[in-house]
């Protein structure tokens, strides 16, 4: 399963799978690779969460352990990531699951 | 001041973590500002990345010295009577319950999951961790520290004279008690046991990783 609750330090107004650090990690890879200075500027960007240096290498290690995400040929002080065909299916199920579950959740709020 | 700071922290992590990961880390932090939640959140990161490397048989060895710690001070304690005579095996010689068989054949299960071709050494290795105490107990013996008596069933209180004892209930099968040497052999005499019943584990568990890893029949 993709998505545990992983979210112990990150930073964010508001809880819940948004601030999954993994997922987060995940969907900044999404449109190519990046390395760590890169993805924390992203996710704070796009999701306004910030990741401490701690927790992001600490969803890296995670990631790269379950093949979602591999790091590419780089310096060695700042490699770049990217998605795995593993991660990008995983990323993508993820996703749909959500988009599902918020369209039941918003259906059943407005009939309420 | 700052570079030391870094260095410390990256420190707190496994080795083998910081040979992957610690450059990166490194020039991280050193391009940004240090805050305090910063310094906690690497800190923290770096703790729970050493309870990660902690091996299941570091796990499974201390939870069953604390076992056998638990009951060479029951033993100690001198209860009053026993009657039970099921719980002796457990009490009087840990080492060799069916509990010991269970951890020592699980742990090989578990260690040859993900691939690790020597499941009967994890459970050497966690078998040593819980015999350390029975050490101990030995070389007191030993030493004389440790008062060592023999109860046969229906037998009352020791009296201890102000001293330790070790009591040892021989059970309906008058089985003797350990001498001092043996107790402070113990450790290598239960390696052949782990490494049987580790490695027994060990191929369940490597057959049901095959099985797992089995090609879906269409």
């Amino acid at each position: 399963m993709l998505y545990r609750n992983y979210d112990y330090m990150a930073r964010k107004p508001s809880a819940g799978p948004a601030s999954d650090p993994e997922l987060l990690i995940l969907s900044s890879l999404a449109d190519g690779p990046k390395h760590g200075w890169a993805i924390m500027g992203d996710i704070e960007t796009f999701a306004g969460v910030t990741i401490g240096p701690g927790t992001l290498y600490n969803a890296i290690t995670r990631l790269v352990e379950k093949e979602l995400i591999a790091p590419r040929e780089g310096d060695g002080r700042q490699r770049p990531y990217k998605l795995t065909a593993r991660g990008t299916a995983a990323l993508d199920e993820q996703l749909q699951n959500m988009r599902r579950i918020a369209s039941i959740g918003l259906r059943r709020l407005r009939l309420a | 001041m700052r570079t030391r700071l870094v260095s410390w922290l990256l420190r707190l992590y496994p080795r083998a973590w910081r040979a992957e990961y610690g450059a990166e880390l490194r020039g991280m932090l050193l391009g940004r500002p240090l805050s305090a939640a910063i310094v906690v959140d690497v800190a923290v990161s770096a703790l729970w990345q050493r309870v990660r490397a902690i091996e299941a048989s570091t796990v499974a060895g201390i939870g069953l010295m604390l076992l056998t710690i638990a009951a060479l001070v029951s033993n100690v304690m001198a209860p009053s009577g026993y009657a039970f005579s099921e719980r002796i095996d457990l009490l009087q010689r840990p080492m060799r319950s069916e509990l010991y068989v269970l951890v020592m054949a699980g742990l090989g299960f578990w260690a040859a999951l993900p691939g690790n071709h020597w499941p009967g050494r994890a459970a050497i290795r966690a078998s040593i961790i819980a015999s350390t105490p029975l050490v101990v107990v030995g070389v007191l013996m030993w030493a004389g520290i440790l008062s060592f008596v023999e109860v046969s069933p229906g037998q009352s209180a020791i009296s201890t004279d102000g001293g330790i004892v070790y009591a040892f209930y021989k059970g309906q099968q008058q089985i003797p008690g350990p001498a001092p040497l043996v107790m402070v052999l113990s450790p290598l005499l239960r390696l052949p046991g782990a490494w049987l019943w580790g490695s027994i584990g060990g191929w369940l568990g490597r057959t049901y990783a095959d099985w797992r890893r089995r090609p879906i029949s269409a």
